[in-house]
């Protein structure tokens, strides 16, 4: 009876696991360039991410994986564009565009795409475009069941585009990224709380009221450094910077520039090294 | 059937002979040297292997902080004069820690005592902390006596050598004329010839004295630095001395190590027979487990030749717009 019992356990528990993948173990060496990749990223060691999203690229292309690459391509353009290497992040971006033109693209990393094209697009300050680009998902937010984060990211990517355009005079966006904002469950995430004083402060520096966008700036700075968010900071630093020279205090706005500059040279931007150095050369001559 | 039996046997076999569910009395001690030492590094009471290192930390003052177990079964050889040295095993392989077993007499050290252990002293060390000191001291003392031959010159010690010569044999011309008894004294004191020698001997003389106490002058700082040469020289022997005490303490170690290695060398055919018996029975019970899957479900899991599918995140995390 209990030899039975024993063949029974022993026959039935295999049928109680679901169906595995079955996949060789040559797979998990890209998965792991990958997840390298994205350790450096975190790190923000871009330049160490790129050579293993590099890496696993030509490992998956290696095995005619077409997710693995897109996977690669995806990360390599997030990578670039955290470099603030346009051109790069162009070239890995039209090749995803062109694959799910040609409907290789695996269905998953669609929408990510058109968020990928907004960035590039936002980072060659072509404001326009970006918002034009972003906006068949902004019309898929009431039909699409998004989890809040993603929701808010969306709407806080459209609030920041549309005031850079019209400088706050047509709010759609804004509204629906404060009432998103107001109507947040607990826990609320002071990330988008900091977006929105960010955002704010663009509007009130763009009506000359510096102070306030003083104000708002330096809480945004002092969350940032808290979260050790080193390309916010810059970001918030090279923002003050800016509202200082407006108010013509030139040596604030060269402190600020400067203190930006360590963070680019350690993020190794070298196109927001360059623009800050053009920068304070600028001022320098000016002074 | 059988098979799986057979490899649930072999396996609770296993689990008694390493002892994973035996209870055990954790210790901790402190070095500055950790070198050899890593989780997995056998602890070691009068040839048995009782425990094992469990972890490694660094103390708040910078010290290695090395947390061991013993099985219980043995804590009654832990006693609280029982201290502990590492082995030299370092280099050949892996270290062990002894623990010298304390006096019966004695309580037992309760759980998480510490056990003072005596570090190894590791070769590298030796050449830094021991061998560098003497050697550098050597130099020191060749480089004072090349100082000291340096400062004599040959020409001066010549020169003096010279002049003592002439003033002898002026002297011995004088006292041969004084033997000859040619004149008395007053004569010869007034005689012009004999006073202009006398003049040039006595000159020559104080030349040669001048020249000799500035020699003497010159050698009394050297006769001082070779004075402290010899001490520096003793004491460069007497370290010399520790350190060929030490290096046979040493090699007397490394041979007891050699000989463990040895002994351990010797079991290991055994046990790769025997693991190689089990994975050949492992095997067996895989392929017959397989066939009874295939007879179940088509749903295989081939255990050979995949890994388990990925469920990892693999993709950068969309975070809005960046900066």
């Amino acid at each position: 009876m209990t030899k039975l019992v024993i063949i029974i356990v022993i026959l039935a528990l295999p049928a109680c696991a679901g169906s595995p993948n079955v996949r060789p173990d040559s797979y998990s060496k890209g998965e792991n360039l990958l997840q390298s990749g994205l350790i450096a990223y975190r790190q923000d060691d871009f330049p160490a991410a790129l050579q293993k999203f590099n890496s696993a690229l030509l490992f998956y292309q290696s095995l005619d994986d077409n997710r693995g690459t897109q996977l690669s391509r995806i990360n390599l353009v997030e990578t670039s564009l955290a470099l603030s290497d346009s051109v790069a992040a162009e070239q890995q971006l039209r090749i995803l565009k062109q694959q799910a033109v040609a409907g290789f693209l695996d269905e998953t990393f669609k929408n990510r795409i058109i968020l990928l094209e907004v960035k590039l697009l936002f980072q060659q300050q072509r404001y326009q475009e970006a918002l034009a680009a972003i906006e068949p998902l902004l019309l898929q937010l009431d039909t699409q069941e998004l989890t809040d984060n993603k929701r808010l990211n969306l709407l806080a990517t459209a609030a920041r585009l549309e005031t850079l355009i019209s400088a706050g005079t047509k709010p759609k966006w804004l509204d629906q990224f404060r009432d998103a904002l107001a109507q947040e469950q607990e826990p609320r995430q002071p990330k988008f709380q900091i977006i929105l004083k960010r955002i704010d402060a663009l509007i009130a520096s763009q009506k000359q009221q510096n102070h306030e966008a003083l104000k708002l700036l330096h809480e945004a700075l002092d969350y940032y450094k808290l979260q050790a968010d080193r390309r916010a900071i810059a970001s918030c630093l090279e923002e003050i910077a800016v509202i200082e020279l407006a108010q013509n205090n030139k040596y604030q706005a060269l402190e600020y520039f400067k203190r930006s500059l360590a963070i680019r040279t350690w993020l190794k931007d070298q196109y927001n090294i360059n623009k800050i150095q053009q920068k304070i050369m600028l001022i320098n001559q000016l002074s | 059937m059988v098979a799986l039996l057979i490899v649930l046997g072999l396996f609770a076999s296993k689990v008694k002979s390493l002892k994973i569910l035996d209870r055990v009395v954790h210790y901790q001690t402190f070095m500055k040297n950790a070198q050899g030492i890593s989780p997995e590094t056998i602890v070691n009471i009068s040839g048995i292997d009782v425990g094992r290192v469990t972890d490694i930390k660094v103390s708040d003052n910078n010290k290695i902080n090395i947390h061991f177990f013993v099985y219980k079964n043995f804590q009654d050889l832990v006693r609280t004069d029982s201290t502990g040295e590492v082995s030299k095993l370092s280099l050949v392989g892996d270290n062990i820690i002894i623990i010298k077993p304390g006096s019966p007499n004695l309580p037992m050290l309760p759980d998480d005592a510490i056990i003072p252990i005596k570090e190894p002293l590791v070769t590298d060390y030796l050449t830094i902390a021991e061998i560098t000191p003497a050697l550098k001291k050597f130099a020191t003392l060749v480089d004072n006596l090349s100082q000291v031959i340096d400062a004599i010159d040959p020409k001066v010690l010549k020169d003096s050598s010279q002049n003592l010569q002439t003033v002898l044999t002026d002297l011995r011309s004088l006292s041969d004329h004084v033997a000859d008894g040619k004149g008395s004294l007053g004569r010869f004191f007034y005689d012009k010839k004999q006073e202009q020698s006398i003049a040039n001997s006595l000159l020559l003389l104080e030349k040669t004295l001048a020249g000799l106490s500035q020699r003497v002058n010159e050698t009394q700082p050297m006769l001082a630095n070779v004075n402290k040469l010899v001490v520096e020289s003793k004491r460069t022997l007497t370290d010399a001395t520790k350190l060929s005490s030490e290096s046979r303490q040493l090699i007397v170690d490394l041979r007891r190590s050699i000989d463990k290695v040895d002994q351990q060398l010797n079991l290991l055919p055994g046990l790769i027979s025997n693991t190689q018996s089990v994975l050949e029975s492992s095997e067996q019970t895989l392929k017959g487990a397989q066939s009874v899957h295939v007879f179940i479900d088509n749903k295989i899991w081939p255990f050979t030749s995949s890994t388990e599918p990925a469920n990892k995140r693999l993709l950068i995390e969309d975070a809005g717009l960046d900066d």
